[in-house]
């Protein structure tokens, strides 16, 4: 087994782990770790807190279940619980609109795009992401930020920015890299 | 490389493909070393737009989580490839041993899935797993069966293609198998070639198989296997 570097702080890597073996306290201690992340990234997309304490609740529980197969080769637990959270979110969202389709009412969403932009603006944490989120153009920031906190497709997207489906693709992928490296996010 | 299904890496990363693309991006990233690295950048990159929205959830969310660990059991995790040694097949999956599995591999899944709809029907949210896995075996007799399981979701996605007719009275069943054989029914009856069907309670070790059984299905199978694949 590896040795803790500081054992009074333990990372969510070493954390999941230790769950992984069956370790309780360690688990309560990854939850009080991610757990804002995790429910802070569900309210952004599903908005309604009822909706993203369920979310909160459910991928905690995946991932008690499938510790043992988280792999860090792949990359690190807070990456493992946060993707899953998001790919969580965004089947809400998009089955909510799915059903309010079924039930002929017009397939909007509860909250208009620019509120999306403009709260997530001020209320983003990190200074490092909201600098390295100021070196994008205005287009690559509001396509990576509608898809990621508007739980948007890509289509959609390209019809609220007036823009051609390629050109928000392209969009995507290059302001991701750009935050990537601006970030320092991959050694 | 396909330069345009390569640019979708970015929208995969932030969720943000319909499904029937997500398909596509999935069957690709299967291939392609350089995209599953890329993926897996972008993904670390967009985690961090994820912690810059932290929010402390309310105290209940922590009690009922560690309440509903306290009586979850844990999937077992993978053994040591030496220790992989496969079981001894019993009687009825033997049979099956002339159904060729074809192996892991591209399919034409995206023109069961197609679906221009926005959101994620169950099938999609399978086939857009970040753990998901596909495996094809052909049937005796004909048609083909192709399996794309996550264990993330415990749910497989199953595609019949080209099976002949059933016969009157008669349908195809679908069996989850487990490692020590033992059949059970997945709930799930096929009439007609070209069905995509999920099937739920997927438990690591579980094989895909189908036979022919009367119509309403059966409680066990009624013959030998047509067909078994890896599930997971």
């Amino acid at each position: 087994m590896r040795s803790v570097p500081d054992a009074a702080q333990p990372t969510a890597d070493q954390l999941l782990r230790a769950a992984a073996r069956g370790d309780e306290p360690a688990f309560a201690e990854l939850y009080d770790l991610m757990a804002p992340a995790v429910f802070g990234l569900s309210r952004r997309v599903v908005r309604d807190p009822a909706r993203a304490e369920e979310i909160t609740q459910d991928v905690f529980v995946s991932v008690w279940r499938f510790a043992t197969r988280f792999d860090p080769d792949k990359g690190s637990a807070r990456t493992w619980i946060l993707t899953l959270t998001h790919r969580r979110a965004v089947d809400v969202v998009r089955a909510d609109a799915a059903s309010s389709r079924r039930e002929q009412r017009a397939a909007k969403y509860d909250t208009p795009f620019d509120s999306v932009l403009e709260e997530t603006a001020t209320r983003l944490q990190g200074e490092d992401v909201r600098e390295c989120l100021e070196t994008l153009t205005d287009l690559q920031r509001e396509s990576v930020l509608l898809a990621y906190y508007g739980g948007y497709s890509y289509p959609e997207v390209s019809t609220l920015l007036d823009v051609k489906l390629p050109t928000v693709k392209t969009r995507m992928r290059d302001s991701l890299i750009r935050l990537r490296d601006c970030l320092g996010a991959w050694r | 490389m396909n330069i345009d299904v390569h640019t979708l890496a970015g929208a995969f990363a932030l969720d943000a493909l319909p499904s029937d693309e997500a398909a596509e991006f999935q069957r690709h990233l299967a291939e392609c070393t350089a995209c599953q690295v890329e993926v897996a950048e972008l993904q670390t990159t967009a985690t961090h737009l994820g912690l810059a929205v932290a929010e402390q959830p309310p105290p209940r969310v922590r009690e009922a989580v560690l309440q509903a660990v306290h009586q979850t059991r844990q999937v077992p995790p993978p053994a040591q490839p030496t220790h992989r040694r496969r079981r001894p097949p019993r009687a009825w999956l033997a049979a099956a041993a002339a159904a060729v599995v074809v192996g892991a591999g591209a399919v034409g899944l995206t023109d069961l899935v197609r679906d221009d709809a926005a959101p994620r029907d169950p099938i999609a949210s399978v086939v857009a797993a970040p753990d998901a896995e596909s495996t094809a075996a052909r049937l005796r007799g004909g048609g083909r069966l192709t399996v794309v399981s996550s264990e993330q979701l415990g749910q497989a996605v199953v595609l019949s293609e080209r099976l002949p007719p059933a016969g009157a009275g008669r349908v195809y069943q679908l069996w989850l198998v487990d490692s020590d054989g033992q059949p059970r029914s997945a709930d799930v009856l096929i009439g007609s070639s070209g069905a995509a069907d999920v099937v739920s309670g997927v438990e690591p070790g579980d094989q895909v198989a189908i036979t022919r059984e009367p119509e309403g299905g059966s409680e066990q199978p009624t013959m030998k296997p047509l067909a078994v694949t890896k599930a997971l």
